[in-house]
């Protein structure tokens, strides 16, 4: 006696084709050439994703696009996309999200034939008889859906597998705005085997009976968006959905690798090597893939010394050993140095002489606001002439005291490199 | 807190072995260390620093490997309490208690140290002539700002201006407005670029809107153009046919006109008269192949006759091959019995010199009973060669056997030990280990108890930093986790930050209703308000007026009239006046009143804000209440600290289980050295020596004698156990030798009897040695196959000679029977030859007389048919056979014409699609050919036009739909630009971010420049003008503060009535003035915080003698402050100071020799 034969959707969302990486500064030997298109390469993984699993239906859960097209080749690409599906007999539904709702990117392209979009009047139920399957769903028809749209779903068809396809943060992520907010018990009540979301770019299976999944986006475009991306594999079996697995598809790895500044390190060669071993693991774990990655030296303020005063010097003594380790596999976006608190919280603080005040009158600016508004004023200037698109997120906010005492710890360092110490001081 | 140090030991130190600087007991006088050049006083200096701060692991002062360096230090803290320490160079504890040698924390010392580090200690206490002139230098750069100058000198930080216009430097060459060429204009640039890049790649809607109908409207004239040439083409080809039967038509007349030249015709076949030519030609042929053929056939008959006659000169059984065999067989046996005879005769001759060389044989002996094949020669050289090998192996076993035996000799034991000494060994090693393990356990003691000294004052400080005495309680205490304090906090913060908004609202309500209330009294001054009765009494005033104006009209009084008039004028103006004040005023109620209601507004708004306010008060004082009733662990201090209190108290609960844990160690410890003791016992230890708990001391002693003997014991084992397997190997050995020197006799006497069964049948006489009667073998050996060879060749000699006699016999049989007998065999076999080939050649000869009969008869009835067949053909033409030439020729014209004009006739009756010739002559009667050429050229031309657009247009849509094709596969060229902006922005965002550090950076340095200023202006600025006067032997009189050329203040040195600005003054002054700034912001420095020693390092080498003198004093001043050491190789700086500050101010010490 033999089983139902697995019949395979797949899942994906938050495509943001042609969306820029953002957090890449290039430098010497950075291989500006793997990441170039990285949202359209993502977007050919999932279609070769399709084809390579014999999947019979594609689900794509809004965002596919970042916005209103600068240039309309980004719709010409998807569509000759869509054509590679065709060919290969898959039929795709797509709904629009906050991002390309129909106010957003009205239709002005001519899709091909086996793909179906959700409209923005009403959910609607497309039927796939061969496969028994109905998919449920509806579109954004402006960016900020604030209503409840899952309740207007209709119920699940009896003797179906029933798909609910949905953009929507349910009752709220960090980070992301809560548009068609709904809660999981709503959904639920529906009556669907499957609930294919889209909006957050964090995968996360909400629940499994019925399955409730975020695939998160087909590729991270920032070092906020780090780990594995892709989309989400369904497996069907008769009447119901077996199992579901989670398929990387990004070209480009983010990620963030953190190295404590050891108490025995005695110059910045000893971080250095262990940044080398790190950023070896991180490059293995990322499976051939670019990984972009973040270097961040943590350490309390005496332990940075051990690197160096020179910032320039740090970032490319980081990149040279990634280089070495991993070849043009790694692209070093940036190195860091985030201070942490003294472990005795004492050293600087209690010395007595100028520097000490110095330094005090550097902490000080970071712990309150009083203290840091004259200082901030002298970057006024430069935050009103660098304009927004520059400074935003870069300049503190002098409200934010987690902003300040970032700042004032760089603030603390320079000086810290530039008055340190007297040249040919000998007693 | 105060440092100062007491003594110094160098116990060594790079070149200082054991020398002491001995600074006393007292503080206050100034401390004179002389030393010549190379007396070690650089050294001295660099110890005092790494003593305080540690002994660089790559030290230049280690001048011996293996040789550990140590600073033995006394020091005295706040003047109350002395510290005697050792730091030693290494990574372990390197800094020990003196007295104990027990590790001492270096966060101990540094806190007595105040928390400075090598290189403050080196900017902030130490001070030599090139710092101090470094320093006077930057005064004169910083142009005497006093900011600067105040920082530079309590900071110790030599070119702080220099360095804060290298961080402005910074900050502009990261961005400066309007500079294009610093990196973030690049950058920003870059972004700008790429952002502009991307618009005019980017594909636009419409754009591709147009590329599509573009692609339609050409479509559309393709097939415009298509539908065109097709009309075209069959007009084309209408006119073309037309056109086309213009010729045929022509021709088709000409043809017919020629025909009917030509007239009635005789069919005359085509090729007649070709055939004529072929008969006759063919009857001239055979007639001379038949006359060729008869004249060869006499000739051949006279070839046959003498050919017979040649074949018949030999009979016909003669075997010719077989003669020729026997002769070729016996010339060849004749030559080989010949070279056989020779050999023969050779081979007799080295029989007989073999025979010779042997000598005559035993009497009554014949050669064949001596006669030696090779087989048994074999076995005689094996036999001996055995016996030669067998006679070796017997010496050489003899020879082991002789030696095993010395060996065996050599190895009886003569010493033998008693089991017992092994046993013993056995024990001692066992006891022996025990102490070791021992011995590292006491080596840890000290260690632990100095750990548990160390833990229990760190454990006390913590406990005190945690305001508690009782570690238990501490523990017990219920502390909440750090995340409840972070809560608190927030909800603190919250909670001020709304009472501070609602006291900035009540503040903002407050002032609203002050305002308010100052508008209303400001209202309220604006004087007496008229009323409406005022108004009606002006009015009536002015009524009154007029009447008595009209009457004194009536009155006709000018003069009464006119002031009449007057006064009505003016009682009209205040009437008026009036008026205009109280419309003023209705509106001035109205402001009023509003006014009014936005007091009332704003009081209610403040009432309520109080409540609120006073309700917030309550609330946080109700919530920090019940924080602190919840954690009252947290009593003790204030809640921003909290989380360090927790900290600090995590650290002492960590020390106080640490200490225990090493309190329990210790017990560990003690109970294994009393156990230890049985084992002292056992190696050997006097019970009388032992105490219950043995020291390290006499285990260690124990151990090493019991080490020793250990050894001794194992040694003289070894030496046993190794004469015991020399002598077992010898024995072994004898045994083997013993058994080999058997089996090689053996061996031999069983050689020497197969050697002698090997010769014995060959009678080699009387008993010889074996290689003598090996040789005697070998020679008889030889003799035997010489002989052997002769007689084989006499044997092969005779019958080759009977081979030759059959031989010839036969040869002489067959020439008998051929009749040539006699002849010679060479003419006999030519003979034979000659016969045979004529033989061969008769039936050829009789077959070519046939065959040339055939053909003359065959060539006769050849030409008789041609003849028949040319009478027939004249026969038919009706002609002679001479004329049928020119018959033929016009038969063939006229058929060829006809032809022609059939075919014309089906082509025009084609070309005009009829069906008959009539009807094709009348379809193309009347056409006039020239104009139909015209307008077919027309038509082509058309065509072609037609065909170049189109293919143009063609084209065009091909392009297109490429461009097309390449528009939907989406172009990312766009998108690529995009990446490249965003990375320029990443860029420009980085850069951006360390713009504003340093600016923020400069303009934080300048306020704190200016917050140092205004806070040490004041005192540190009078005593550096006291030491200034001082150290100029009061030829300056001090210091003050004037404006400088920026408009902020700058320091100006006083000279009586005149002031000098840092410009004016000598290099040498300016070293003085510096001078006093460090002086004067150390003892502010010492007496706000630390005093640490300073340590001056040749610092008045460019000092005269009397600014030397005046230095003394000032540093004599200083020294009652903070400790001073001065370290000079100048000895007259030692004896200025001894004369000018006397014993009590000065303690003067040496390094090396004494002047």
């Amino acid at each position: 006696m033999y089983g139902a034969p697995t019949v395979r959707i797949v899942h994906a969302a938050d495509l943001h084709v042609d969306s820029a990486l953002e957090g890449l500064e290039r430098h010497d030997g950075a291989p500006v050439g793997t990441v170039r298109g990285a949202t359209r390469r993502a977007l050919e993984n999932l279609v070769a994703l399709c084809i390579a699993e014999d999947a019979k239906l594609l689900l794509l859960a809004g965002d596919l696009f970042d916005g209103a097209w600068k240039d309309f080749n980004t719709g010409l690409f998807f569509v000759s996309q869509m054509k590679r599906l065709r060919e290969a007999g898959i039929p795709v539904v797509i709904a629009r999200g906050n991002h390309d709702a129909e106010s957003r990117i009205p239709k002005q392209l001519r899709l091909p034939g086996n793909v179906r979009e959700l409209p923005t009047a009403r959910a609607t139920t497309i039927a796939f008889e061969d496969l028994n399957v109905a998919v449920h769903g509806q579109s954004y028809a402006t960016v900020a859906v604030t209503e409840d749209l899952a309740a207007r779903y209709p119920m699940a068809v009896a003797g179906t597998i029933n798909v609910g396809v949905l953009h929507t943060a349910l009752d709220g992520r960090p980070g992301h705005d809560t548009y068609a907010p709904t809660t999981v018990n709503k959904l639920v009540d529906r009556g669907y085997d499957y609930w294919a979301l889209g909006h957050i770019h964090t995968r996360e299976i909400v629940r499994e009976d019925p399955w409730i999944v975020f695939p998160g986006n087909l590729q991270g475009r920032h070092a906020r968006e780090r780990g594995a991306k892709g989309a989400t594999v369904i497996e069907i079996e008769g009447r119901r959905v077996v199992s579901t697995r989670h398929a990387p598809l990004d070209v480009v790895r983010f990620e963030e690798i953190r190295i404590p500044i050891a108490g025995d390190d005695g110059g910045s060669g000893d971080a250095i090597d262990r940044a080398r071993h790190a950023i070896g693991v991180a490059h293995g774990e990322a499976g051939g893939r670019l990984l972009a990655a973040d270097v961040v030296f943590t350490g309390s303020p005496e332990r940075h010394v051990a690197l160096g005063p020179n910032r320039d010097r740090t970032a490319s003594d980081v990149r040279s050993v990634a280089l070495d380790v991993a070849g043009d596999g790694v692209w070093i976006a940036r190195v860091r140095r985030h201070v942490t608190a003294s472990p005795t919280g004492e050293e600087d603080g209690a010395r007595k002489d100028a520097l000490g005040r110095l330094i005090a009158a550097a902490r000080a600016c970071g712990a309150s606001l009083d203290e840091a508004a004259a200082v901030l004023k002298s970057v006024d200037d430069l935050r009103d002439r660098l304009g927004e698109s520059v400074t935003a997120g870069i300049f503190p906010d002098a409200a934010s005291a987690e902003d300040r005492a970032d700042f004032f710890a760089e603030v603390e360092e320079l000086l810290r490199a530039k008055l340190g110490s007297s040249p040919g001081s000998q007693p | 807190m105060s440092v100062r140090i007491r003594s110094v030991l160098f116990e060594p130190f790079g070149a200082l072995r054991g020398v002491e600087l001995d600074f006393g007991p007292v503080a206050g006088p100034l401390q004179v260390v002389w030393g010549p050049n190379e007396a070690g006083k650089s050294t001295a200096l660099r110890g005092i620093v790494d003593f305080f701060f540690g002994i660089p692991r790559d030290s230049s002062d280690q001048h011996e490997r293996g040789v550990e360096l140590r600073i033995r230090m006394r020091l005295v803290v706040d003047d109350d309490r002395e510290l005697d320490l050792v730091r030693r160079k290494g990574s372990k504890d390197p800094l020990r208690c003196g007295a104990t040698d027990a590790p001492v924390a270096e966060r101990d010392l540094t806190r007595w140290m105040g928390g400075v580090d090598r290189d403050t200690f080196k900017q902030l206490h130490a001070l030599d002539h090139v710092r101090l002139r470094e320093g006077a230098d930057s005064i004169l750069r910083g142009e005497g700002r006093l900011g600067e100058l105040m920082l530079e000198a309590t900071s110790g930080a030599t070119g702080l201006v220099d360095r804060l216009q290298a961080l402005r430097d910074e900050a502009d060459a990261l961005y400066r407005p309007r500079a294009k060429s610093t990196e973030l204009s690049v950058a920003i640039e870059g972004w700008k670029s790429a952002t502009r890049a991307m618009g005019q790649e980017s594909l636009s809607h419409t754009a591709w809107n147009e590329q599509e109908r573009g692609i339609a409207e050409t479509r559309q004239r393709v097939m415009d153009a298509d539908q065109k040439l097709k009309d075209a083409r069959i007009d084309l080809a209408k006119l073309e046919k037309l056109v086309l039967l213009e010729d045929p038509l022509a021709r088709l007349r000409h043809r017919r006109m020629r025909r009917a030249q030509l007239g009635p015709v005789a069919d005359v076949p085509e090729g007649t008269a070709l055939r004529r030519d072929e008969l006759a030609h063919e009857i001239a042929t055979a007639s001379g192949e038949a006359e060729r053929a008869e004249a060869e056939l006499p000739r051949l008959a006279v070839e046959l006759e003498s050919t017979r006659t040649r074949a018949s000169a030999v009979s016909l059984d003669f075997d010719r091959a077989g003669a020729q065999a026997r002769s070729v067989a016996i010339v060849a046996l004749g030559r080989a019995i010949a070279d056989a005879t020779t050999e023969l005769g050779d081979m007799g001759r080295v029989r007989d010199e073999a025979l010779e060389q042997l000598g005559p044989p035993p009497e009554g002996l014949a050669w064949s009973a001596r006669a030696v094949d090779a087989r048994s020669l074999t076995r005689a050289e094996t036999c001996a060669a055995e016996r030669r090998a067998a006679r070796i192996a017997l010496a050489a076993a003899e020879r082991a056997h002789v030696e095993a035996e010395a060996r065996i000799h050599a190895a009886t034991p003569t010493d033998a030990h008693s089991a017992a000494a092994g046993r013993d060994a056995q024990e001692l090693a066992s006891a022996l280990a025990a102490l070791r393990r021992a011995s590292a356990a006491a080596s840890s003691l000290d260690g632990l108890a100095a750990r548990e000294i160390e833990l229990t004052q760190r454990l006390g400080v913590a406990l005190a930093d945690v305001g508690e005495s009782d570690q238990d309680a501490l523990a017990a205490a219920s502390v909440p986790h750090p995340a409840v304090i972070d809560d608190e906090l927030r909800r603190r913060g919250a909670s001020e930050a709304k009472l501070a908004a609602t006291e900035r609202d009540l503040l903002g309500a407050g002032e609203r209703a002050a305002r308010a209330v100052a508008e209303l009294a400001s209202l309220r001054e604006g004087g007496a308000v008229p009323s409406a009765a005022d108004l009606a009494a002006a009015r009536e005033q002015r009524d009154d007026a007029m009447s008595q104006a009209f009457e004194a009209l009536d009155t006709g009084a000018l003069d009464v009239t006119r002031r009449a008039l007057r006064t009505a004028e003016q009682s009209q103006r205040a009437a008026d006046t009036v008026a205009d004040r109280l419309r003023h005023e209705a509106s001035r109620v109205e402001h009023f009143a509003r006014v009014d209601n936005e007091r009332r507004d704003a009081q209610q708004a403040a009432s309520a804000l109080e409540i609120a306010a006073a309700q917030a008060k309550r609330a946080r004082a109700a919530g920090e209440a019940e924080f602190a009733t919840a954690w009252p662990a947290l009593a003790v201090v204030p809640l921003e600290a909290a989380r360090g209190w927790l900290a600090r108290r995590s650290e002492a609960l960590g020390t106080a289980a640490e200490l225990s844990a090493t309190r329990t160690r210790i017990e560990e410890v003690r109970s294994e050295l009393r156990q230890a003791r049985a084992h002292l016992l056992v190696v050997g230890a006097g019970s009388n020596a032992l105490d219950e708990s043995p020291s390290k001391l006499v285990i260690d002693a124990a151990i090493a004698s019991a080490e020793s003997r250990l050894d001794q014991e194992r040694t003289a084992e070894r030496r046993r156990e190794e004469r015991a397997g020399i002598h077992a190997r010898a024995t072994s050995d004898r045994d083997v030798a013993a058994s080999n020197l058997d089996h090689a006799r053996s061996i031999d006497d069983a050689a020497d009897k197969a050697f002698r069964q090997a010769i014995g049948p060959h009678q080699l006489g009387a008993p010889q040695t074996t290689e003598e009667a090996l040789a005697t073998l070998i020679a008889l050996a030889a003799a035997t196959r010489e002989t052997r060879r002769h007689d084989r060749l006499a044997s092969r000699v005779g019958q080759l000679r009977g081979e030759l006699a059959v031989a010839q016999q036969q040869w002489s049989d067959a020439t008998s029977r051929a009749g040539l007998e006699g002849v010679e065999p060479d003419e006999v076999l030519r003979r034979a030859e000659v016969a045979r080939e004529a033989r061969a050649d008769v039936p050829r000869i009789e077959e070519a007389i046939a065959q040339r009969r055939d053909v003359a008869n065959a060539a006769r009835a050849r030409a008789d048919r041609a003849s028949g067949r040319l009478a027939d053909l004249a026969q038919r033409a009706g002609v002679p056979d001479d004329h049928l030439a020119a018959a033929e020729q016009r038969a063939r014209d006229a058929r060829a014409l006809e032809r022609e004009i059939a075919g014309l006739e089906s082509t025009v009756i084609e070309m005009t699609a009829t069906a008959t010739l009539v009807e094709a002559e009348a379809h193309v009667r009347g056409v006039d050919f020239t104009v139909t050429s015209e307008r077919t050229e027309q038509l082509r031309a058309d065509i072609d036009a037609l065909e170049a657009s189109r293919t143009r247009d063609l084209h065009d849509i091909g392009a297109q739909l490429t461009y097309l094709e390449q528009m939907e596969r989406g172009s990312g060229s766009a998108a690529d630009l995009a990446e490249t902006a965003q990375a320029h922005l990443t860029r420009a965002r980085g850069l951006a971010r360390r713009a504003a550090v340093a600016r923020a950076a400069v303009a934080l340095l300048e306020r704190e420049i200016e917050r140092h200023r205004a806070e040490r202006e004041g005192p540190v600025l009078r005593r550096a003008s006291d030491l200034f006067r001082l150290l100029t032997a009061e030829r300056w009189s001090g210091l003050r503060v004037g404006d400088g050329d920026d408009g902020g203040p700058e320091i100006r040195c006083v000279r009586g009535e005149r002031e000098r600005s840092v410009k004016e003054l000598s290099e040498g002054t300016r070293d003085q003035l510096y001078l006093a700034l460090r002086l004067a912001a150390l003892e502010h420095h010492a007496r706000a915080g630390v005093a640490l020693p300073l340590v001056l390092d040749d610092v008045l080498v460019h000092f005269d003698d009397q600014r030397t003198e005046a230095a003394l004093i000032a540093l004599a001043e200083v020294g009652k402050t903070v400790q001073v050491l001065l370290f000079t190789h100048e000895q007259r700086v030692a004896e200025i100071a001894r004369r000018v500050l006397g014993q009590g101010s000065i303690s003067l010490h040496e390094l090396g020799r004494m002047p």
